[in-house]
């Protein structure tokens, strides 16, 4: 299984060094190449043992070549001692793989043979990555709105004040539209959105009910960063429309969440609220996980916290794309998710969450 | 909104004070705070932004009233004299007509003093500070209405005539809090004498204010444009118990029991006589809205069935007036006050607070079950993050907003295109929205360096943003960066450093799981990463990404790989599905070690080889010392088991390649 014309060729005259270090290089190839060829085409213990010595062994192809290497110079033979090195392992690990498939137990005896090991010592420290917080609780929350026949959706975050508010039911004059809440890329038509309902809107634009979509997102506030606060945040939000959709739907849907979410012994409750795009309008709260109803600082003593806002889609926004609200119905709720990721990871500062530090995640 | 309860005692009988909070708090008025006063219990309700008529005390007693169907107790009024036709005290500039719904004003005669105990007592309960009964009087009545009053010296208005205009460009307006003096613009509604502005639309002025001096009375309410009061406000800065109403939607009907109301006090307690009929611009007077409600709305929004009895008896209690009912419609009429009902899915609110939202049953949905149709743009990020995390790459998520310096600082002119600038950042230095995730990627790098973190390697996906020829748009990226050590230090690791192969690794590990053949090509000219150390990762003829190592001058000297990819593109690009799972092929393969000397391009000599025969499976750069490379090729056939004379004519041709690269 030798290979190479060239190796006649050269070996016919008395070279120089380095092409007989060249020379060398091509042999050990060689002697590799067919040894590794024989060793994985052999069959049986008899067979195996016969190479390991024919290579390995002390009278073996191998050793005889190292012999030759005294002939080089000093340079040229930590060249190809390093190969010869190589080749020698390649030729061992073959040896090693084809006995654990003849066998069961690798070449060198049965692992019992060995010295004892701590078992105790620390493992291979595989490198591991780590999914962001708000990832993680995305996913997790995606996972039960999935089961209940939800998909994904995104949207754009530079937005027009057309999906961001007007297609809201947030017409020009709306308190909710104050410059000073919004970042403006371009007056008064292009800013970042501030609630990731705009997605809503979008969703409500472009696909015919029935549909159910959630849709985790950012979004921005024009205020700077504290303890509490940031330019940008982390929503969570939902909606269902088609035929039939009702508030009692939503409180099912959203029920099967908290109790999916927050474990089967949270309770829920459903009270009024005002929401501008929702008709009527829902707050939920989930009994405060911190006291049970005991009341402490967390929920001000209420016993309850509120975690999210909901309601029906308001019946203009069904209207604004030519869907009749007599006969067309959907449900639509909105969360955060940062403070949600910083309860469950114990994180007390939400700017630990964007500032790219490691101990965090 | 403040409530003491013994004040709103006054309007309507209470229940327990836990019943009464728990039941606000369930139709829509959350309890905030509870705290004791003395003997007095005060309540602070959340506000909601659409009922202007929660901001008076009158108002939560009719809430109250309609949620323990208990009588409402309206406070005794003295009725107003008739309307002048003339409006002598009272001119509106045409300019600013559009601003103004309703404004009402007459004069008085009174006597200025202080106020009696009980309405210092429960001003202060709003802390609020009694100033002299006739001030006095007119605040306590907007907190009992919540619509605002205001009083000015007769006297002190110059040709006794209110001019309501607009201001003129920085006009100079002292206000009745000392010292407060603002410059106005057209944008604000100035309430005028014939010489200076003398009230806005949220604070009075100080020149004509009610002082012991006074002896006749100016007394107006009003309701202006909303929106115009909430703008005038925010740009003034002025934030008023006024201020606050103003911005709301108020029922111009309420101006004039505001007024009767503030009349019958200050007969009581100022000795009001009255000098004039009424001067009032309203031109267009609020008409009670009438609805034709379809019960059905009930069950078809709400969910639940309630009895027509049970309806009608809620939109009672709630002062609707219902008139006949037919096929299943109601006909029914909105009081004035409720500004926030426009439409029946209001109603259906209505109906359904009063009645409990607790009562709502809990129906799973049903129906035609939507086909799944999550959006690729979010399915591909998921995809990235499964690849990366598995290949112990960390997320990190940054604000997308740059200082203006990183720009320049990574000379991202020019590589990029055009970024966008926000108009009104709060820190005008950080105005940038990122055009590559690059700068908040190394930042985050070279600070965990600098923690010591041994092994850096961390992953974004987020938005970048661009103005193309005054276009604004955003695009789905990538961002990938590493440095230090491959593996933490530990008895049984051999710790590398992690260079650009190492990068190159886990991109094409990316590109395999996404299922897209990519290829790397020199590059040059990116802003940020070393020239020579730069590659483009193309798709065909796509350019779809680039690696290579930053600059050392932008991470403190470390090594630091850098990768950008463009999900969007990347998301148009036709895949294949990936898969990493093949029959082993039950013949042996031949496994052959060949040398190159003086390879340049790797890529191009991989091409050549395996372009040979279909027999070469595989190829393998198993070693590279100096300028020669080792590559280990894989024969192997599915069909036949491959002996040395199959191979003979490949190692022909190799061995041809290898004399040419020679």
């Amino acid at each position: 299984m030798t290979r190479n014309p060239g190796r006649r060729r050269r070996d016919s005259i008395n070279p120089p060094a380095d092409i007989k270090s060249k020379y060398m290089h091509q042999k050990l190839q060689n002697i590799k190449n067919e040894a590794l060829a024989q060793i994985l085409s052999s069959e049986g213990r008899e067979e195996l043992d016969r190479l390991r010595t024919h290579y390995l062994g002390k009278k073996g192809v191998l050793n005889q070549i190292a012999g030759e290497f005294k002939k080089l110079d000093r340079e040229q033979r930590v060249d190809i001692g390093r190969l010869f090195n190589d080749v020698k392992a390649a030729i061992s690990d073959a040896f090693n793989f084809k006995n654990v498939g003849i066998s069961g137990i690798p070449a060198g005896g049965p692992a019992t043979s060995g010295s004892e090991i701590d078992v105790t010592l620390p493992g291979f420290p595989h490198p591991v990555g780590h999914l962001h917080p708000n990832t993680v609780v995305a996913r997790e929350i995606n996972a039960i709105f999935t089961g209940l026949g939800f998909s994904v959706a995104d949207g754009p975050e530079l937005e027009t004040e057309e999906f961001n508010y007007t297609r809201l039911n947030l017409p020009p004059d709306h308190p909710a539209r104050d410059l000073q809440d919004t970042l403006y890329v371009k007056e008064p038509e292009y800013l970042l959105r501030t609630h990731t309902s705009s997605v809503e809107a979008r969703i409500l634009a472009v696909h015919r009910p029935p549909y159910r979509f959630v849709f985790p997102g950012k979004a921005y506030r024009n205020e700077n960063a504290n303890a509490s606060n940031t330019p940008m945040f982390t929503q969570y939000q939902g909606l269902a429309v088609g035929q039939g959709i009702t508030l009692a739907n939503l409180k099912h849907t959203l029920e099967t969440f908290v109790t999916g979410f927050y474990g089967s012994s949270a309770k829920s409750r459903f009270r009024c609220k005002y929401y501008p795009e929702v008709e009527p309008g829902v707050g939920m709260d989930i009994s405060c996980p911190f006291c049970n109803f005991k009341g402490c600082m967390v929920c001000k003593y209420r016993g309850w916290i509120e975690i999210l806002g909901a309601g029906m889609i308001h019946p203009s926004m069904l209207e604004m794309v030519k869907l009749d609200p007599l006969k067309f119905t959907g449900f639509a709720w909105g969360m955060g998710l940062d403070r949600i990721a910083m309860t469950r990871y114990g994180i007390n500062d939400i700017r630990a969450l964007f500032n790219g530090n490691l101990a965090y995640i | 909104m403040i409530v003491p309860l013994d004040w709103l005692a006054e309007y309507v009988d209470l229940p327990e004070t836990k019943d009464l909070t728990d039941r606000l708090t369930m139709i829509g008025h959350m309890l905030d705070k509870i705290k004791r006063i003395g003997t007095d219990t005060v309540i602070d309700l959340e506000l909601r932004g659409n009922r202007s008529d929660m901001f008076g005390l009158i108002g939560v007693a009719r809430e109250v009233s309609a949620a323990f169907d208990r009588k409402l107790k309206l406070p005794p009024i003295f009725p107003l004299p008739g309307v002048d036709p003339k409006s002598p005290h009272l001119e509106v500039n045409a300019s600013a007509g559009k601003l103004v719904h309703r404004y009402t004003a007459l004069r008085l005669k009174v006597r200025v003093g202080p106020s009696p105990g009980w309405l210092i007592k429960k001003l202060a309960s709003w802390e609020i500070p009694s100033i002299n009964n006739v001030v006095d009087i007119t605040n306590f009545v907007m907190i009992e209405t919540g619509q605002p009053l205001h009083s000015f010296d007769f006297h002190r208005i110059s040709g006794g005539k209110l001019i309501l205009r607009r201001g003129q460009e920085n006009e100079e307006f002292n206000t009745i809090q000392q010292g407060l003096t603002v410059r106005l613009s057209p944008e604000d509604l100035v309430i005028s004498d014939n010489e200076q502005a003398q009230a806005l639309t949220m604070i009075g002025g100080r020149f004509s204010r009610v002082t012991e001096n006074t002896s006749e009375i100016l007394l107006e309410s009003a309701v202006y444009d909303q929106a115009n009061s909430r703008h005038s406000s925010h740009r003034l800065k002025i934030y008023t118990h006024s201020s606050v109403r103003h911005e709301k939607l108020l029922d111009p009907g309420q101006v004039r029991f505001a007024l009767e109301r503030a009349l019958y006090l200050l007969k009581d307690l100022a000795d009001a006589e009255i000098l004039s009929r009424v001067s009032e611009y309203y031109p267009h007077p609020e008409k009670p809205k009438n609805l034709v409600f379809d019960l059905s709305q009930i069950s078809g929004l709400g969910g639940i069935e309630i009895k027509l009895e049970k309806v009608t008896d809620i939109l009672n209690r709630l002062e609707f007036k219902i008139g006949p009912h037919k096929a299943g419609k109601l006909n029914i009429s909105i009081p004035t006050i409720r500004t926030d009902i426009v439409g029946s899915a209001d109603v259906v609110e209505e109906v359904l607070r009063i009645h409990g939202y607790d009562k709502i049953p809990s129906v799973p949905l049903s129906g035609e079950t939507p086909a799944l149709s999550t959006y690729p743009s979010y399915s591909i990020q998921e995809k990235v993050r499964d690849l990366f995390s598995s290949m112990g790459v960390n997320e990190i998520i940054s604000f997308p907003m740059l200082h203006r310096e990183s720009l320049p600082q990574y000379s991202l002119h020019g590589y990029y295109p055009r970024h966008v600038e926000l108009e009104n950042s709060i820190d005008p230095q950080i105005n940038v929205l990122r055009p590559t995730l690059l700068p908040n990627l190394v930042e985050s790098a070279v600070k965990n360096l600098h923690a010591r973190q041994p092994r850096v390697a961390l992953f974004e996906i987020g938005k970048t943003f661009f103005n193309t020829g005054n276009i604004y748009r955003e695009s789905l990226a990538a961002g990938l960066v590493i440095s230090g050590m491959d593996l933490p230090p530990a008895w049984n690791t051999d710790p590398k450093p992690m260079d650009y192969f190492y990068i190159k690794g886990l991109i094409e590990k990316l590109f395999f799981g996404l299922g897209l053949t990519v290829i790397f090509l020199p590059e040059s000219g990116h802003p940020s990463l070393r020239l020579a150390h730069c590659a483009v990762i193309m798709h065909a003829r796509t350019r779809i990404g680039v690696l290579g190592q930053v600059e050392p001058v932008l991470t403190d000297n470390f090594p630091v790989y850098y990768a950008d990819l463009d999900l969007e593109l990347i998301l148009s690009l036709p895949t294949i599905n990936p898969n990493p799972y093949r029959i082993i092929s039950k013949f042996q393969p031949i496994i052959e070690d060949i040398n190159f000397d003086n390879v340049v391009n790797y890529s191009s000599l991989e091409n050549k080889i395996s372009s040979l025969s279909p027999l070469i499976q595989k190829i393998e750069a198993v070693d590279k010392h100096q300028h020669r490379l080792t590559l280990r090729l894989t024969f192997h056939s599915d069909q036949i088991q491959l002996s040395s004379a199959d191979i003979r004519p490949i190692r022909s041709k190799l061995e041809k390649l290898r004399n040419k690269s020679d």
